[in-house]
């Protein structure tokens, strides 16, 4: 019997990202939909900080959702989490930067801090009584002993699961499949994965990670996203549906692509 | 030793190209730091001498044609059951793992090349490698096919695991691993760099869809022309601090420059950088106004704005 994996389709997120495209409501709702009647786990909307026009399009999403869980991507601070909590969401996911050369360069903090207001943050969303994920931002270029402490300290709060970002593209198939592995044999942690394309090696490295155990493995649709863009839905379908029990399936990714192509390159 | 063999020119389809054109894309080609270049014979007849024939190899049908064709570094011919010149690669086809065992028939060759094993990532590929490598000692180039996305990972995880020779082909053509992603990759993670400067990729990229009639999309890794467009505030602020907090490399490094766009997800850091860029002065508690302007107007078009459109926002409300 194949082993199942969850897609989490990051398209309205990480998808919108990507210079050129901007989704207005009608559309953002119309492809949650689209997503939703072919059988993604989960649809990671949007960033309520954003500002009311997306925390108006979210709550219409979750308004609309029929099976598909939604969530909401929050960087590690309470303002963002506010705006969240307005919108309900499903699953709050909360973006955690764990290598040194985000923790100390581009914030200017400390591990000490990271801890710290990442415990504080967590805490803030499981007490209103949200399913938390955790997001580690740049975990391929983070120490592996720093993961797996944090992780650890995270299941222990409640954390659902925690998603190895390879925020910089820069994983290699056999690194993904030693990193996840790593973390899972030393924290019993459910774990997912959001690879990147600047090496051509996104659908490889989340196939490889989902080898080693991670459940959730982001996509978007044709993997638009940052840069080179994140791991292409329907070309990890093919690749990995002889070997796991994933949904939407190949046929009903193929239609959710041809109707949504109408909408993100209109 | 890691050795590169690109395969570009034989994938191409369009057999009238241009001598000029053919012979300036081996020639770029050869500046990306591979090793050798395969061509064909009729690829051959149109380029003539302008090749260098100790970086080329020769792809034959058959063993006979070699003689016709002598001073190549080497020659490549798929087997056919016949007795393969020694130095000659044989190609072989292996479709799926349940086939390596088929290699046990070519144990003694000393150059083979292994075309194909598009699923092995689905399998324990480590242990395939090995396998491979133990049921015959000599020269293996490894050649993986596409068609489940994973050519450039298994090109590369060869490489990173042992392999020494490995196949690709520009943008992948023809469904092999992409040159430009394997060097890239062996680059960064193996700081395997046999060519320093890179930015040669974008005459390719030109040359390359001139030859083909191919766009090639704007997002693709290494070489697609947006790769280093970032909008979003948190990459922007961050990218701003040092580069390396959200690119893999350099843009530089492949000759290109990053870009900042105006759009739906830009932050405080993109609009204060363009109003200094355009010498528009806006008091500071009117910067989140200006940034919700450009959100909305982002919304109304559907797509980033550009800087001719920020000035006149910025100014239109600068005067209000």
């Amino acid at each position: 019997m194949k082993e199942k994996k969850y897609l989490i389709d990051t398209t309205l997120r990480d998808g919108e990202q990507s210079p050129g495209f901007a989704f207005n409501m009608d559309e953002k709702v119309k492809l949650a939909l689209l997503m939703d009647r072919a059988g993604m786990h989960q649809i990671e909307a949007g960033i309520p900080a954003m500002g009311k026009y997306e925390k108006d399009t979210i709550c219409k999403i979750m308004s609309n959702r029929r099976r598909a869980r939604i969530s909401t991507w929050n960087r590690m601070n309470k303002g963002d989490l506010q705006h969240s909590f307005d919108c309900c969401p499903d699953i709050i996911h909360i973006s955690a930067p764990v290598s040194y050369v985000h923790i100390y360069s581009k914030l200017k903090k400390n591990k000490v801090w990271l801890q710290k207001n990442l415990q504080e943050c967590v805490e803030m969303t499981l007490e209103k009584g949200y399913i938390v994920t955790v997001g580690f931002e740049d975990a391929s270029r983070a120490d592996i002993t720093f993961i797996i402490g944090i992780a650890n300290l995270l299941k222990d709060m409640g954390v659902a699961s925690i998603r190895f970002a390879d925020t910089v593209g820069v994983l290699t198939p056999s690194r993904a499949y030693q990193s996840i592995k790593e973390i899972i044999s030393n924290t019993g942690i459910s774990m997912g994965i959001h690879a990147h394309n600047d090496f051509g090696m996104a659908v490889a490295n989340s196939l490889e990670a989902a080898k080693a155990g991670a459940e959730f493995i982001d996509t978007t649709l044709f993997g638009i996203g940052e840069r080179a863009g994140n791991c292409d839905l329907n070309q990890f379908i093919a690749a990995t549906e002889q070997i796991f029990d994933i949904r939407p399936s190949r046929a009903d990714a193929n239609v959710l692509k041809q109707k949504a192509e109408e909408i993100l390159f209109k | 030793m890691i050795r590169i063999t690109d395969v570009t020119l034989c994938t191409l389809k369009n057999n009238t190209a241009p001598k000029g054109k053919l012979l300036e894309l081996y020639q770029l080609l050869l500046q990306t730091g591979i090793n050798f270049i395969e061509i064909n014979v009729p690829i051959f007849k149109i380029l003539g001498e302008g090749i260098d024939q100790n970086k080329t190899i020769l792809r034959v049908q058959d063993p006979t044609e070699i003689k016709y064709y002598p001073g190549f570094i080497r020659y490549i011919c798929r087997y056919s059951g016949f007795d393969t010149p020694l130095g000659t690669i044989s190609e072989i086809q292996i479709n799926d793992i349940r086939e390596v065992s088929l290699m046990n028939k070519f144990s003694q060759y000393q150059n083979i090349r292994i075309v194909g094993l598009d699923d092995l990532l689905q399998h324990d590929y480590l242990a395939i490698f090995e396998r491979i490598k133990k049921i015959n000692s000599g020269r293996i180039e490894f050649c993986p096919q596409n068609s489940y996305y994973c050519a450039t990972a298994l090109a590369t995880e060869w490489v990173l695991n042992g392999g020494d020779n490995a196949v690709v082909s520009f943008f992948g053509s023809g469904g092999f691993a992409a040159l430009e992603e394997v060097v890239m990759a062996l680059r960064i993670t193996k700081r395997h760099k046999p060519n320093l400067d890179l930015s040669v990729f974008r005459k390719i990229k030109r040359l390359y869809e001139e030859l083909t009639g191919e766009n090639i999309p704007k997002n693709k890794a290494v070489i697609g022309n947006s790769i280093f467009e970032v909008e979003s505030g948190i990459h922007v602020d961050g990218i701003y601090k040092n580069g390396s907090n959200y690119e893999p490399f350099e843009p530089s490094v492949v000759g290109m420059e990053r870009k900042i766009i105006i759009g739906k997800h830009s932050g405080r850091t993109t609009i204060e950088i363009k109003l200094k860029e355009y010498g528009i002065s806006i008091a500071q508690e009117m910067i989140s106004e200006l940034l919700n302007c450009i959100q909305q107007e982002s919304i109304q078009l559907g797509r980033s704005i550009t800087d001719e459109e920020f000035v006149v926002i910025a100014n239109g409300l600068k005067n209000n």
